[in-house]
């Protein structure tokens, strides 16, 4: 990691793993990411990873490639080959919000907000309000990366059972920029299988 | 990274910002937002160092004559006399 100081944002580069079909995948090598929008997603609209901290990456990626086949609204597998995608990353305004600093500016935003006058509406639960804060910051302060540990449901009986623990399990990386943040020579697929096989 | 300059600098955003296009923006998150009327102006009053001030919230705060305060040659910090 570099750290510029004359800039008060974190210069990064890592490698992340994104899970996904063998079609996606496919399209991923020849056209790079193609950011994913909606309004349920962790760090806001971007392309996500897996990076190496709490657990192993390339399995997150893995189980998220399995977990993700199946639709559970159809009773149906979306589709039979997953892939896990390695991809370079270089972020020049990362918001690290596993390190004190990131986490002291996302409570000190918080208190600006509440300033303002900004409260959620009672239709907007408490998790989707810090996601969207997350997400309107870093289009305000024009962020190209952010970094969190979450507990994602890697597995069909966390799913299947509607865990919610409060403790992290894995490392994301949610790239907002990646036709500038991901050289896409450097994206190679590194895992294909069946989402049968386990 | 520096908290303070990226904290000044999302405030003069924020505060830039009309009710309006904050609600859209979060909108566009999917997220509904309501602005309350601002609470106050973020200062606490913690008294006054004028002689005779009435406005003394703090009663341990010394009040000192202005003219009796005096800079530290060496250190550049206000201190206040006795």
């Amino acid at each position: 990691m570099l750290k510029d100081e004359s800039n008060p944002l974190v210069r990064y580069s890592t490698e992340g793993y994104h899970g996904t079909s063998q079609s996606c995948a496919l399209s991923i090598k020849k056209h790079n990411f193609n950011p994913s929008r909606g309004d349920d997603h962790w760090l806001g609209a971007g392309v996500y990873f897996f990076e190496a901290g709490i657990s192993d990456a390339l399995e997150n990626a893995k189980d998220w490639g399995i977990v993700e086949s199946w639709d559970n609204t159809k009773r149906k597998y979306k589709y039979e080959i997953y892939c896990v995608v390695k991809a370079v990353i270089e972020l020049e305004r990362l918001w690290d919000l596993t390190s004190r600093e990131g986490l002291e500016f996302f409570e000190r935003l918080r208190g600006v907000l509440r300033k303002r006058g900004v409260e959620r509406s009672d239709s907007c639960s408490g998790r989707k309000f810090d996601n969207s804060v997350v997400e309107f910051t870093a289009n305000q302060m024009k962020f190209d990366g952010l970094k969190c540990c979450f507990f994602i449901k890697l597995d069909k009986n966390s799913r299947k059972n509607r865990v919610l623990p409060g403790i992290p399990n894995v490392t994301v990386i949610c790239v907002r920029d990646p036709e500038r943040c991901i050289p896409i020579d450097k994206v190679k697929v590194v895992v294909e299988g069946s989402v049968n096989r386990r | 990274m520096n908290v303070e300059a990226l904290v000044q600098k999302f405030e003069r955003i924020v505060f830039s910002m009309s009710d309006q296009e904050l609600v859209e923006e979060f909108a566009g998150m999917g997220c509904d937002v309501k602005i309350a009327p601002p609470s106050g102006d973020g200062w606490t009053k913690i008294g006054c160092v004028t002689e005779d001030c009435q406005y003394s919230t703090r009663p341990s705060l010394t009040r000192t004559p202005v003219s009796s305060m005096s800079y530290a040659a060496d250190s550049n910090e206000l201190a206040l006399a006795a």
